[in-house]
């Protein structure tokens, strides 16, 4: 389906005439209760917490996950960063899509082409184009199937046969272009053999010096470090002792358990992935160990192939004879593209390429021939980048006889100086390209040309310029001077437009530039702690080129979620699957949630936590597969209260939260034992029930619905949106349609199970009942279910308690609101449903546009086959 | 007045009989149980218990919990002087309801802590405060961090933040002020350093994004 059939179909739904769905639908208050009480919020949200529906013009409906518009890039602005919680270790692509948010996308020049005058001019070509977005908050525990516009960036090869060994073939081959190195997994017989990831040791200090800095070099063939995964460090006053992790192919030294350590090095990757330098701030009396994570080829190479068109598998030994040797590899469907994922941890390393700060000054001087604009950086730079712009108007020569436009040229003069060289002449940037430089005077300008009727900006990076001119020329000496001496320092920029600007006289040509801005460069190491993070590097093609690139990824999420087993508090990236404690991490988190009002000592209910998440874990059986009851897979991207997000996320599970006091617990939606219930009395009898208080009301027919299109992200369709609907076996006369959207579900099964609870729910809807008490009757908790007997109003019915609050304004009293309980709700008898999957709703129920795809494309003939079989299959489930 | 002055008179005037039940406050992170006396001395000043009304505490599962607030009647201008300019944000109060069952006072149900979310309310008679229900906490929405400025979100020298201050540093770099470059920014505690020639430029844990950290409502 479309985006705008989409956005349609949103439409369609939110105006057409929709009870409210709740835990009550249409609750309302019986009785006079205070003021406090009474607001429209109340109403409002007692009807849409149970499966909230996302609706275009709300937040939700700009949710890049759940909003009509799916997995759009946002910039850097003010968008939240994603809190993710998904690890469906039983599925097989685990993990949620996510559109990242971008911090940084800058094109870099790619070659410089001779003009027709002599000068240079630039052009498009080789340009290469840097990305570095925000995917999640971490850490994480991976980040896969990255896409660039729709299109995976790589193709994924598993278990490819290149060989059998026969005891002297020392040689393989993995044939295809454009192999990614680092993604090959190399078998034999099935074992893997490399890349293996590994924990090198390596002794940094033995205390007592005063030396800050230690290089240490991986001089090993086919070892490189990990750069995904952190440092750890061992430090002790003597030699550490114990199991550390052996490498298999460096240093081994037995340690101990990593120490908590007061010195806290930091370090940082250098020489490609061959070296690792460790910083302390203050000199160490402790000896030092870093865990350096590695990865290592075991007893093989790899190498491309000179064509490129394999990648060569070379053995130290040659394999035994009839050892199968296998390959699984990514391949990149780009040309010339490298990525580089962080998880997110504190530590983490910098990518190489996005070391830098920028900041952008306005200049917004027009540049007029022979008048020479110039700025200097108030503070010391390593790079300052000149932007100049056409205007609004565009840059582009008319064709008033239907020709066609044509390209229009500019001429610029860049110079600078070090402003500590104050007396020193401006040194002419030198377009790098060039037979003979060091001879020619020609490349003393630049030639800016283009054709747009729309605002176009070059971006020429002074330092980029004079390196490219260095590496390009090694025996043009004055290059070599030039780069040598552009060093950090408050920098001088001069720019002289050289030709004449034509439009003056001619308003067929718009040829008018402007220094608009420079940005200052600094060149840091910023390792953005705490962030999950994707930088991609890509020379433009024709899959790439024009604005910035659509990218998602697949996010498997938060990996240190804690999961209580009734004694203690454990970490694990499995953790996070469970509903219940992916809530606990979200309300007690300092960093991305609660964490500032709750913790996890003082402000969870364990009882009522463990019990939830232990029913949760539940295995149930649905279609003749055996599962957990609930496995969240969720994406917070949209900024809202954390009650929201809890309810929201725990809602597929049947799981309602509460606040205590300041005190989070858990409710479980569930089936009771009836005979165990305290009973309340109206004629004061009984549970402190004031005589004649309680109230009841019957819900009106228009307070049930008929039919339910519950609304999830299908993890098996690329997490687009998917319906489960659910109508009765008998078309009713009248059809009430309700919509809801089950977050955080993105299983067909999970979808149906809960769509078919929340259905029954909504359709079998009792009496909502109300009373007053005295403290005296507490504790009574919301939730609990009662007996609930009043002679005066002829009932003797079971209700769940739904609110209850005190109030000492006049006299000392508790005011209860209650649900009729209805057990048939929690039998689901199914067999009294039609549930459609795949979002067709029942022949003739909508005569909008159909929600989803499928629905236009069936006939009613169609739909009748389709409910005869799931009413069949239905059957023989129950 | 001093704060611990109003905490105490808060306290003192919470303890408060209504019909056949009291109702008690205790003020404090971690508060426990405490059946304060009913008067209070304070710069040779003897203050009383006055009426105390307690109201939206409880539990609502289909909405947000109701917004529960003491409110403090009957107070001269003394008393409610006390609560102006004391931020109660932070601190916890256990509110408790006993039943007087037959001269026996016997806790009931309610027994509940709350975090107060804002300042006292004083108005022309009275003190209203306001007690934290997780969806009227202003600084409770999630996710917290956004990409719209660059700014350090972490504790200094805690958790995240691996800088640690030891002797032989600058005192300044005892503080920080969250920026990068800025006086008491990241790149002043994680300055490159020169070694055998060599300068090391040494990473900074910047680039994160600030939170909206909860901020104290003044509700004046």
């Amino acid at each position: 389906m479309s985006v705008g059939d989409r956005a349609g179909v949103l439409q369609s739904i939110a105006g057409s005439a929709l009870v409210a769905l709740g835990f009550i639908p249409g609750f309302q208050f019986l009785i006079p209760i205070g003021a406090s009480l009474i607001t429209s919020g109340v109403l409002t949200f007692g009807a849409s917490f149970l499966a909230k529906k996302v609706d275009a013009g709300d937040d939700l409906g700009r949710s890049p996950a759940y909003g009509a518009f799916q997995f759009q890039n946002r910039s850097k602005g003010d968008s939240p960063l994603p809190v993710v919680y998904s690890n469906d270790t039983a599925s097989s692509t685990p993990g949620h899509k996510v559109a990242p948010i971008y911090l940084q996308a800058f094109a870099t020049p790619g070659g410089f082409e001779a003009g027709e005058d002599g000068a240079r001019g630039s052009s498009a070509q080789g340009q290469r184009l840097s990305c570095l977005l925000a995917v999640a908050e971490g850490p994480i525990e991976d980040i896969a199937d990255i896409r660039v516009n729709d299109e995976p960036l790589f193709e994924t090869n598993e278990d490819v046969d290149i060989g059998t060994g026969n005891g002297t073939k020392t040689k393989f081959e993995i044939e295809g272009k454009r192999i990614d190195i680092r993604s090959v997994r190399i078998y034999a017989d099935g074992v893997l053999k490399g890349w293996q990831k590994s924990v090198r040791i390596e002794q940094v200090t033995n205390g007592n010096t005063s030396t800050l800095v230690w290089p240490i070099d991986i001089t090993d063939d086919g070892v490189e470090i990990d750069d995904s995964q952190d440092v750890v460090w061992y430090y002790g006053t003597s030699a550490v002792s114990g199991n550390l992790v052996n490498t298999g192919a460096g240093t081994v030294v037995a340690g101990s358990a990593p120490n908590s350590n007061p010195v806290h090095p930091i370090a940082w990757i250098e020489d490609g992935r061959k070296r690792l330098v460790v910083h302390v701030q203050q000199p160490l009396t402790q000896k030092l160990w870093a865990g350096i994570p590695v990865r290592y080829l075991d007893g093989f190479t790899l190498e491309k192939t000179d064509d490129g068109k394999a990648v060569k598998v070379v053995f130290k030994t040659a394999p035994a004879s009839g050892v199968k040797i296998t390959a699984s590899y990514s391949r990149k469907m780009f040309p010339h593209v490298r990525v580089e994922t962080r998880m997110g941890s504190a530590q983490q390393l910098s990518i190489p390429g996005f070391e830098t700060i920028r900041n952008s000054v306005s200049v917004n001087q027009t540049l007029a021939k022979g008048t020479a604009v110039t700025q200097t950086t108030d503070e010391e730079v390593d790079d300052v980048i000149v932007n100049i712009s056409s205007t609004q108007s565009g840059f582009t020569a008319y064709d008033n006889k239907g020709g066609g436009n044509q390209a229009v040229a500019a001429q610029v003069k860049i110079e600078w100086k070090l402003s500590t060289e104050a007396d020193a002449a401006y040194r002419i940037l030198r377009d790098p390209v060039g037979e003979k430089p060091e001879v020619n005077k020609s490349g003393q300008e630049f030639r800016l040309s283009g054709d747009s009727t729309t605002q176009i900006t070059w971006s020429l990076s002074v330092r980029e310029l004079l390196r490219r001119r260095a590496d390009d020329h090694p025996t043009d000496k004055r290059s070599a001077e030039e780069l040598a001496a552009f060093v950090k320092a408050r920098i001088s920029v001069k720019v002289t437009r050289t030709n004449t600007v034509q439009n003056g006289g001619n308003s067929l040509i718009q040829d008018v530039i402007e220094w608009s801005s420079y940005t200052k460069v600094l060149d840091e190491r910023l390792n953005h702690p705490g962030t999950a993070l994707l930088a991609l590097h890509a020379v433009a093609s024709d899959k790439l080129q024009g604005s910035l690139p659509r990218i998602t990824c697949r996010v498997i999420g938060k990996r240190d979620v804690e999961a209580y087993s009734g004694a203690a508090w454990s970490k694990s990236a499995t953790n996070q699957a469970n509903p219940v404690w992916a809530a606990v991490d979200l309300i007690t988190h300092p960093v991305y949630g609660g964490g500032e009002q709750f913790t996890k000592a003082a402000n969870i209910d364990l009882v009522s936590a463990l019990a939830a998440a232990t029913w949760c874990d539940t295995n149930v059986t649905h279609d003749g597969t055996t599962e957990k009851r609930s496995v969240i897979d969720y994406v917070l991207d949209t900024r809202r209260q954390l009650m929201e997000h809890v309810r929201d996320m725990l809602a597929p599970s049947q799981v309602i939260p509460v606040l205590r006091g300041n005190v989070w617990a858990f409710v479980i939606d569930q089936a009771v034992t009836l005979s165990a219930v305290t009973t309340v009395n109206d004629d004061g009898t009984s549970g402190h029930v004031m005589a004649e208080s309680m109230a009841i009301q019957h819900t009106p027919v228009t307070g049930k619905i008929t039919e339910l299109q519950l609304g999830y992200l299908d993890r098996e369709d690329d997490h687009q949106h998917a319906d489960v609907w659910f109508a009765p076996q008998d078309p009713a006369s009248t059809r009430r349609v309700e919509r809801a959207t089950a977050f955080g579900c993105t299983r067909k099964s999970h979808a149906t199970r809960f769509g078919s609870f929340l259905y029954e729910k909504l359709r079998q809807r009792g009496v909502s009942l109300s009373w007053q008490m005295s403290p005296a009757g507490l504790p009574i908790e919301a939730g609990d279910v009662v007996r609930v007997i009043s002679s005066r109003l002829g009932i003797d019915l079971y209700a769940r308690i739904m609110r209850w609050e005190i109030d000492s304004t006049e006299t000392m009293v508790v005011r209860i609101e209650a649900e009729q309980y209805i057990p048939a709700v929690y039998a689901q008898d199914t067999s009294k449903q039609t549930i459609l999957r795949y979002s067709s709703p029942p022949a003739g129920v909508l005569s909008v546009a159909g929600p989803t795809k499928g629905y236009r494309k069936r006939t009613d003939e169609q739909m009748r086959v389709v409910k005869a079989q799931l009413r069949a299959k239905i059957r023989r489930v129950a | 007045m001093t704060r611990s002055f109003a905490a105490g008179l808060l306290a003192t005037l919470a303890s408060f009989t209504h019909d056949t039940f009291r109702t008690i406050v205790t003020l404090g992170s971690g508060a426990t149980y405490t059946d304060h006396p009913s008067t209070i001395s304070f710069g040779g000043t003897s203050y009383t218990s006055q009426h105390l009304i307690i109201r939206g505490i409880g539990e609502n599962l289909y909405s947000e919990a109701p917004a529960g607030e003491l409110l403090l009647g009957d107070l001269d201008s003394t008393h409610r002087a006390t609560f102006f300019n004391d931020d109660f944000r932070g601190d916890t109060v256990l509110i408790r309801v006993l039943h007087n069952d037959a001269g026996t006072w016997t806790a009931t149900g309610l027994s509940y802590t709350f975090g107060l979310d804002a300042d006292a309310l004083p108005d022309s008679t009275s003190v209203r405060i306001r007690l934290a229900s997780s969806d009227a906490v202003e600084g409770t929405e999630t996710p917290r961090r956004t990409t719209q400025e660059a700014g350090c979100p972490f504790d200094f020298q805690n958790g995240l933040c691996p800088f640690r201050w030891t002797s032989g540093m600058k005192e300044s770099l005892k503080k920080c002020d969250k920026g990068y470059s800025t006086p008491n920014g990241c790149k002043e505690h994680f300055s490159d350093v020169t070694q055998g020639g060599v300068t090391y430029r040494v990473p900074k844990p910047f680039g994160g994004f600030r939170g909206n950290m909860p901020q104290s409502l003044v509700l004046r």
